[in-house]
């Protein structure tokens, strides 16, 4: 009973405390507003147009591309600090798990998020090519803006 | 203004009042991270450990001026940036002070003659409590503007009723 007594008071001198401070700091500090403290700090610059700007979702992508590979790093790291301990096995579950990340690294590939403009040559499976029609493809997107606008995703 | 400020007559009680909040605020003078030309320079030393303006208590580089008491001025201010330096000041809480460093803010020093593009003096555009004389100041130099300026905030009279007319502009027009 006396602990829970303690901690009361504690609690209580607490918020006295912060409260008494906060009605101390209204009394003593000026309050003069103004238009230029309402508005948003810009380094001096007049602010324009809203805050609610859409990005490019692509960056999305390139931020989950980053992350899987900045932990891949990551784990990388304690793995090489015991490898001398454990060997062979060590090697085998690296190797599984780099296995895995590289699957994705592939997908991503495959499927151009690696390319800024993607085209729906890359985009999907199911437009079946032979090799030197796909290259040909490619290249044209590559070329003309019209096709790169016209299947880009 | 605040509720104790031009409210009570010269008394014992009122003037250690005074004493106090003088004493923090003058103990706790936050600058703005705010360089303008190579000034700036010489500021950038002051804040480092040779003569480290934490020992003053203003070595707290505030990155908005929101949090700032104090606008170090250090460097060129041209006409285009006049307008935003202004807007700065506005935005900053009160009491707010202005430190003119180095020639260039004091009367545009060397741009003086022929300089089209520098404003000639930054008391032009913002109220300037201390001016740092120098083509750039000394780290010293600074120092000592600061220890007059904490010389000028000590003096304050908070709480007691001030002659009319001695009040400083918080808010000033700014044209584009």
């Amino acid at each position: 009973m006396s602990n829970l007594l303690t901690i009361s008071i504690f609690l209580a001198l607490g918020a006295f405390f912060v409260f008494f401070n906060l009605a101390v700091g209204g009394l003593l500090r000026p309050s003069i507003p103004n238009t230029d403290k309402l508005t948003a700090y810009e380094c001096g610059e007049l602010p324009f147009g809203q805050s609610w700007v859409q990005f490019d979702l692509r960056f999305y992508i390139v931020a989950l591309v980053f992350l899987v590979f900045d932990v891949e790093i990551a784990l990388f790291y304690p793995w090489a600090a015991v490898f001398q301990k454990f060997r062979a096995a060590a090697l085998v579950d690296m190797l599984v798990f780099f296995t895995i990340i590289m699957v994705g690294y592939v997908y991503l590939w495959r499927f151009g998020y690696l390319e800024w403009v993607r085209s729906s040559v890359t985009t999907s499976l199911t437009i079946k090519q032979d090799p030197a029609t796909l290259a040909q493809l490619r290249q044209a997107t590559r070329k003309d803006p019209e096709a790169i606008a016209s299947s880009s995703v | 203004m605040a509720w104790i400020e031009n409210r009570f007559e010269e008394g014992l009680i009122i003037t250690s009042v005074d004493w106090a909040l003088n004493w923090s605020r003058s103990s706790a003078v936050w600058p703005m991270t705010f360089g303008l030309a190579c000034c700036a320079i010489e500021m950038m030393a002051v804040g480092m450990s040779r003569y480290d303006l934490d020992r003053f208590g203003a070595g707290a580089f505030r990155a908005t001026p929101r949090q700032a008491d104090l606008m170090i001025d250090a460097g060129t201010v041209t006409n285009k940036m006049a307008s935003r330096l202004k807007r700065l000041y506005n935005q900053m809480p009160e009491p707010k002070y202005v430190m003119a460093m180095g020639a260039c803010t004091i009367g545009g020093g060397p741009y003086f003659k022929w300089g089209y593009h520098v404003v000639k003096g930054v008391d032009l555009v913002v109220p300037v409590d201390v001016y740092i004389p120098g083509c750039p100041p000394r780290p010293e130099a600074l120092l000592e503007g600061l220890m007059r300026l904490q010389d000028k905030i000590r003096q304050r009279k908070v709480g007691r009723k001030m002659p009319q007319g001695s009040e400083v502009p918080t808010s000033l027009p700014v044209g584009v």
